[in-house]
C-alpha cells in the first residue's frame, strides 16, 4: 500500500456549533462518493464522522477531522482540545452518557455515540487525557473495490 | 412489503415539508427514533424513520444513514432551514400530528415492520484499549 | 389491561418496581425527549422509551405513567432503579427496538392518543 494518500482534507469543527455539526460528514459523503467508494463504506464513514462531530459539538472547544484517502482504505485522524473524557471504558459502553437535560432536550445523550464509531470502524483507538482533550484514530476499508 | 411514501403519508395524514418529487419512492421498514445515535446504531437505506426530532440534526443524521426519508410526529414543524437543508440533500421529510406510537400502531397495523430481529445491534466485543 | 397481563404477554423483564405490577394501563406514549413527555403523556400511559437515567423516574412520576418500558435490551441505570424501586414505579425491559415494542402493545389494544401538537 503506497504511504501517500490519494486525498487528505482537514476539517474544523466548533464546540457548541449544534447547526453545523453533522456538516462535515456530508462533505465527506460526497468527497467519497466522488471517488467511487462503495455505499456501504461512505455510510459506515458517514456514521463515524457525525458521530465524531457531534461530540466535539457537545463536549469539546473545538476540534480537527482529517480525511486521509489511500487505495484499499480510508483514515481518520481526529483530535479535539476540551477536558477529555474521565472514563474511555464506560464511554464506549452503550447507554453511558454525561450529557446534560438541555443536551438530551436537542435530540443528543443516548450515549451511543463511541459505541456506534467503533463498531464501524475496521481499527479504532482511542485516547485522552483528562483536561486537555481526545484523540481517536480509525481505519476504515471497503470491502469491495477500491478508489479509482 | 413495499409502500410509497404517498401510501405512507395517506395513511398518517402527513403533510409533505420537502421534496414531494420523491413521493413514489419505497418503503420497506420502519424504525422509530427520537435520537440520532439510535438511528445511526441500525440505518436501514430504504427505510423510514418515525421521529419526534424535528432539528437539523435529523437532516444530517439520516443522511450519514444513508436514507432519504422521515416522518416527524407529534405536530413538531422543522424550523425552514431545516426543510431547506433537506430540500438540498434530497431528503423528504413528511409531518403529522398524530404520536410516535400511534404512528408506529398505525404502520404496523397495516404491515409495515421494523428491523428483523437479527440485524438489531448487538454488543460490540471489545480489544482492550 | 393489568400491567402484569402486558408483562406476560409480551415476555418483558422486570427491572424494578415489581410491587406495582397490579396497575392499569390505559395507553402508550413512546419517546426519549423528556420535555415531550412530561407534556404529552397520559396517565396510564405505558411508557416506551431507550433512555435508562435517573430523569426517567422523576418524569413517570411528573406524567403520571403506569410504568416504563426500556427497549433493545437495555436496563435502568443503577440509580435509576433504586429510585423507581423507591417510588413504586415498575420499570421493564425488554429486546425489541422501539417500532417492534409499540407494534405487539397496540395489538394488545393499548393505543397512543390522536394529538394535535404544538
Amino acid at each position: 500500500m503506497s504511504s501517500e494518500p490519494l486525498f487528505e482534507k482537514v476539517f474544523t469543527v466548533e464546540g457548541k456549533d449544534y447547526i453545523r455539526a453533522g456538516s462535515v460528514s456530508i462533505e465527506i459523503r460526497k468527497i467519497l462518493e466522488g471517488f467511487g467508494i462503495d455505499p456501504e463504506t461512505t455510510r459506515r464513514v458517514a456514521i463515524i464522522t457525525y458521530e465524531a462531530e457531534i461530540n466535539i459539538a457537545l463536549y469539546a472547544e473545538r476540534g480537527k477531522l482529517k480525511l486521509l484517502v489511500f487505495p484499499g482504505e480510508i483514515r481518520l485522524e481526529i483530535k479535539d482540545k476540551g477536558p477529555g473524557i474521565e472514563n474511555i471504558e464506560m464511554a464506549l459502553e452503550n447507554g453511558y452518557s454525561t450529557a446534560t437535560a438541555e443536551m438530551r432536550e436537542l435530540g443528543f445523550g443516548a450515549g451511543m455515540g463511541l459505541p456506534n464509531i467503533e463498531r464501524n470502524s475496521d481499527e479504532f483507538s482511542i485516547t485522552s487525557t483528562f483536561g486537555e482533550g481526545t484523540k481517536l484514530l480509525i481505519t476504515i476499508k471497503p470491502k469491495v473495490g477500491k478508489p479509482s | 412489503m413495499k409502500v410509497s411514501l404517498d401510501t405512507i403519508r395517506e395513511w398518517l395524514d402527513a403533510k409533505v415539508l420537502s421534496c414531494p418529487e420523491n413521493l413514489k419512492v419505497e418503503i420497506d421498514t420502519v424504525l422509530a427514533c427520537d435520537l440520532m445515535s439510535d438511528l445511526l446504531a441500525h440505518p436501514k437505506p430504504g427505510g423510514l424513520l418515525l421521529t419526534g426530532l424535528s432539528n437539523i440534526q435529523t437532516v444530517h443524521a439520516l443522511l450519514a444513514a444513508d436514507m432519504c426519508a422521515a416522518v416527524v410526529v407529534r405536530g413538531k414543524l422543522p424550523e425552514d432551514r431545516v426543510i431547506e437543508a433537506a430540500e438540498e440533500n434530497g431528503v423528504t421529510l413528511l409531518g403529522t400530528r398524530i404520536s410516535l406510537f400511534e404512528a408506529c400502531g398505525q404502520l404496523y397495523d397495516r404491515g409495515l415492520r421494523g428491523i428483523p430481529p437479527e440485524e438489531h445491534f448487538s454488543h460490540v466485543v471489545r480489544t482492550p484499549v | 389491561m393489568k400491567l402484569h397481563e402486558v408483562v406476560d404477554k409480551l415476555g418483558l423483564t422486570v427491572k424494578a418496581g415489581q410491587a406495582g405490577l397490579d396497575r392499569e394501563v390505559t395507553g402508550g406514549y413512546a419517546s426519549d425527549l423528556l420535555s415531550d413527555v412530561i407534556a404529552n403523556a397520559r396517565e396510564g400511559d405505558i411508557w416506551v422509551t431507550l433512555q435508562v437515567h435517573e430523569n426517567v423516574v422523576a418524569v413517570s412520576l411528573l406524567a403520571k405513567v403506569a410504568a416504563v418500558i426500556m427497549v433493545g435490551g437495555r436496563e435502568p441505570a443503577a440509580d435509576t432503579a433504586l429510585k423507581a424501586e423507591a417510588e413504586g414505579i415498575p420499570m421493564l425491559s425488554t429486546e425489541m427496538s422501539t417500532f417492534e415494542i409499540v407494534a405487539l402493545l397496540s395489538d394488545l389494544g393499548i393505543r397512543g392518543g390522536r394529538r394535535s401538537g404544538t
